[in-house]
């Protein structure tokens, strides 16, 4: 008998139900009846009659256009769908048989997409008999592979043979992505050229000219650059593509000078204080075409402030410019200079070089030039960026400033190259402290006072130099010492600080080595030591003479304090250091035009104790041009009695006269206010008061409270 | 210039040394015994001559001076009848750092008599007193005794504070009889 196979479910049970009738009278076995092919897919020239779970990658360049068909005319089926899997990997029996979405077949169906594709048909036969036909992995690759080259913001994914230039101001690396979906990326390689090549060109080169593409490419000569990429899929399908001009060029900065000149400060770090100056050559002098409608701007990092003076020098046209920032308004787009940029942008704040007034000219402002002559553009300016007029409180790191050329329509086409710019920084304060160097003045000098009008000579060990501040252990600069040299200042003062006019210093020589000093039209001594700024120590020598010497008696002093002038004489002004050397002007005798002399009768100078009032007659001769003038009278009596000590000491004049006194101070006494030329004094002397021994009256001829002249009368009592 | 000026017991009024000018005074002083029954001996007139006093005024360092002077015996051709001892003294201040000596001439020999310096006592006074050793004169003929006082102001105190200095000096004779023994 030949059962009927029902379903596998009920051949578990019933094994005999094996038999199936085809055109329902022939019994086959139900096997047999299924492995027979009912229908085939077919593809191109492929076909497909079962279910295979082993996929073979088949791959179509045309559209795939399938159909299914009987395998057999005289056993049809009855109904056919299809179901398109994009899945790489064949689907499952239970994959298969969830599938919900079968598509009726009715004629042929075309895909034109590109991709990989299993196409899964569901046959129906008249017994209802459902067998699954699948094809292999179909993959429809019609083109080639996607290519893109990037460098920075700049991306390029075909062939082009319109360029635009792409400045860059420093090496670059540029990276060549492929993507091929479908068959996948065979080889990436590149060819570099300054050239604008086509397809032709391209396929014309040899495989040599073609470097395979394993990491970035590095642009790092200065010249111009067309990058092309050249990718290959699995399918070979060939793919071009191209950069721009890529234009690694730009100025040279050749110095960065702290200062203006390249000796001042050699080795020393760019830090530089608020005040300061810092000088920069930039040169750029390659082939290259004529630029017209070019120009040429001076870039900086921050927004200079107000009262900076910019100085251009212009080596090849031989021309000084300057400009001098005259507001804080931001005149120079550093606050927009990032507009539509990204977070890594940093401001930049431009200053045409048609700002600039040439120097020595009449309202003329720097004309653009091209520069180019013969094939070649020949470029060399000296920025001179001058801080000492500002009032910058602001600490500033890594400034930088450069040039640029821009075309006519602002669009930057050469840069400065970014490894020839050296930063330097800028501070006003260092700790809330002014950042500013300052000079010092220190000496060893005992301190004892110089006795003005006397012969003498002092000696005092003066060190002087400049204190910068530090930052982290780098010092500061301050330029505005440069080419300076640090002189003494010295003045004589008064009590009350008044300056000494020179006239009084007549007698005063100030020496430094083997030079001597004196005093300019304003009584101050300059002294130029030398040295420029740096540290040193000098011995200055002041020496003093006896002298007739004017100045009224007291205490007076030397200051001596230091300053930086560029001839080292003429200074704007003192460091805060101030040296003071004690002078002692004591004039009991001055030395002027004066006749003075005092007679007394011989006979009265041996005075007999017994005598009892004695009258004494002094004729006084006094000529002298004083203010005020005066003569004053004193006793003293000898101390010892001997010949070898020739002291006296004041005793009170009244205690030894009857005669009516006028007291000038303790135990000295007017003789007369109003002195004529020549004067009668007299004196009655109490004779008994006298002691047995030598004594003198001393006569002082005075102007106001200064001594003039003196004369010593003596006389003895026996 | 030297003058000598005898002094002969009875001189009037004393003498003032300027400048160049010496001149000499002596006296002495004899007290006369007034039951003395001898001639001879020293005549001299108490008012006047008792001292010679010589105002040193605006001497100068380097300055020498010599004064001359005599003692005699004979008084207006009176001799003292007896032989007479006498002593001179020499007072003064010494404010001025001279060189005070006596000498006795003796022809052209100079015996040097005494230094007044400042090694002699000072009186009440304050005078330094310099005694003179006794001399003696004798009475059979007329005598004189020849002395010079020189003063010198060495040149060492040429310094100012020596100037215009004064000082004085005053010499004194005194005489007496001369009393030999057995007589």
């Amino acid at each position: 008998m030949f059962s009927e196979f029902i379903d596998f479910d009920d051949l578990a049970i019933n094994s005999q139900n094996v038999w199936v009738f085809e055109q329902d009278s022939l019994p086959i076995l139900f096997i047999d009846d299924l492995n027979k092919p009912l229908a085939n897919i077919h593809v191109s020239v492929y076909s497909w009659n079962n279910l295979s779970y082993d996929l073979s990658p088949v791959k179509l360049e045309d559209n795939i256009t399938f159909s299914i068909e009987e395998a057999d005319d005289i056993v049809p089926f009855r109904e056919a769908y299809y179901y398109i899997s994009n899945r790489a990997t064949a689907l499952t029996k239970d994959e298969i048989l969830q599938i919900d979405s079968w598509n009726l077949y009715s004629e042929v169906v075309q895909i034109t997409e590109e991709g990989t594709y299993v196409i899964y048909a569901k046959v129906i036969d008249y017994n209802d008999n459902i067998i699954y036909i699948n094809t292999d992995l179909l993959i429809l690759d019609l083109y080639g592979a996607s290519v893109d080259i990037s460098i920075d913001n700049y991306s390029w994914p075909d062939l082009r043979d319109s360029l635009d230039y792409i400045y860059i101001d420093r090496p670059k690396q540029v990276a060549i992505e492929a993507n091929d979906a479908v068959s996948g990326v065979a080889s990436i390689k590149y060819y570099i050229t300054d050239q604008i090549l086509g397809i032709s060109d391209l396929e014309q080169l040899n495989d040599d000219n073609w470097t395979t593409y394993s990491n970035p490419i590095l642009i790092n000569q200065i010249g111009t650059s067309v990058i092309y990429a050249k990718v290959v899929d699995n399918y070979d399908h060939v793919t071009y593509a191209n950069t721009d001009y890529l234009v690694f060029d730009g100025y040279t900065i050749t110095n960065l000078i702290i200062g203006r000149n390249a000796n001042s400060y050699l080795d020393a770090d760019p830090y530089i204080t608020n005040k300061s100056t810092i000088t920069l050559n930039i040169r750029y002098n390659r082939p290259g075409i004529e630029l017209n409608d070019h120009t040429h701007n001076l870039i900086s990092t921050i927004l200079l402030p107000v009262n900076t003076k910019i100085t251009l020098i212009d080596h090849i046209m031989e021309k000084v410019y300057q400009y001098q920032i005259s507001t804080a308004e931001d005149l120079y787009n550093y606050h927009n200079s990032c507009e539509g940029q990204g977070p890594e942008c940093i401001k930049v704040a431009t200053y045409p070089f048609t700002l600039f007034r040439e120097v020595g000219a009449i309202n003329k402002s720097f004309v653009e030039s091209t520069y180019y002559q013969a094939g070649q553009i020949d470029e060399y300016f000296t920025i001179i960026l001058d801080l000492s007029k500002t009032n910058l409180t602001t600490n500033y790191s890594n400034v930088t400033l450069f040039m640029e050329l821009h075309d006519e329509n602002g669009n930057k086409v050469r840069p400065t190259l970014y490894e020839t710019i050296e930063p330097f920084h800028v501070y006003a304060d260092v700790g809330g402290q002014s950042a500013a160097a300052n000079l010092f003045l220190t000496t060893d000098y005992s301190g004892d006072t110089i006795i003005f009008n006397s012969d003498s000579i002092s000696n005092i060990n003066i060190t002087s130099g400049l204190n910068y501040q530090y930052i982290d252990g780098i010092k500061i600069i301050d330029t505005t010492y440069e080419d300076k040299n640090i002189g003494l200042a010295i003045k004589l003062v008064d009590s009350a600080g008044v300056t000494i006019d020179k006239e009084y210093l007549r007698s005063v020589i100030f020496k430094v080595g083997d030079n001597e000093y004196y005093p300019g039209n304003d009584s101050i001594v300059r002294i130029n030591l030398n040295s420029g700024i740096a540290t040193v120590t000098k011995t200055l020598s002041i020496a003093t003479f006896e002298h007739n010497c004017k100045l009224k008696d007291g205490t007076y002093y030397f200051k001596i304090t230091n300053y930086a002038a560029v001839d080292g004489y003429y200074y704007e002004s003192l460091g805060s250091n101030e040296l003071t050397i004690p002078v002692s002007i004591s004039n009991d005798q001055i030395n002027i035009d004066y006749r003075f002399d005092v007679m007394m009768d011989d006979n009265a100078r041996i005075i007999n104790k017994a005598s009892g009032l004695v009258n004494v007659t002094f004729n006084i001769l006094q000529e002298a041009e004083l203010d005020n003038p005066n003569i004053r009278v004193s006793l003293y009596q000898k101390d010892q009695l001997t010949a070898y000590n020739q002291t006296y000491s004041i005793v009170d004049l009244a205690d030894y006269v009857n005669t009516p006194l006028i007291e000038y101070v303790e135990n000295i006494y007017y003789v007369t206010t109003d002195p004529a030329l020549y004067n009668e004094f007299s004196l009655t002397l109490i004779t008994n008061n006298f002691d047995y021994t030598g004594y003198k009256l001393v006569f002082d001829l005075c102007d106001g409270i200064k001594k003039v002249g003196t004369i010593e009368k003596y006389f003895i009592v026996k | 210039m030297k003058r000598r000026i005898y002094i002969i017991l009875l001189i009037v009024g004393s003498l003032i040394f300027c400048s160049g000018i010496t001149y000499s005074i002596f006296h002495s002083n004899v007290i006369l015994n007034a039951n003395d029954q001898n001639i001879a001996k020293f005549i001299f007139n108490a008012e006047n001559l008792d001292q010679l006093e010589l105002s040193l005024v605006d001497l100068n360092p380097g300055d020498i001076k010599d004064y001359f002077f005599a003692v005699s015996n004979s008084n207006t051709g009176s001799l003292s009848d007896v032989l007479v001892e006498y002593q001179m003294t020499l007072t003064t201040y010494h404010l001025v750092p001279l060189s005070i000596e006596l000498y006795k001439l003796n022809g052209e020999d100079r015996e040097w008599i005494l230094t007044c310096d400042e090694s002699y006592t000072r009186n009440e006074q304050n005078e330094l007193i310099c005694n003179t050793p006794i001399q003696m004169m004798g009475y059979t003929a007329e005598e004189l005794d020849n002395y010079v006082l020189r003063l010198e102001f060495p040149n060492e105190y040429n310094d100012e504070m020596y100037a215009n200095l004064v000082d004085f000096i005053n010499i004194e004779i005194k005489s007496w009889q001369k009393v030999e023994e057995g007589d």
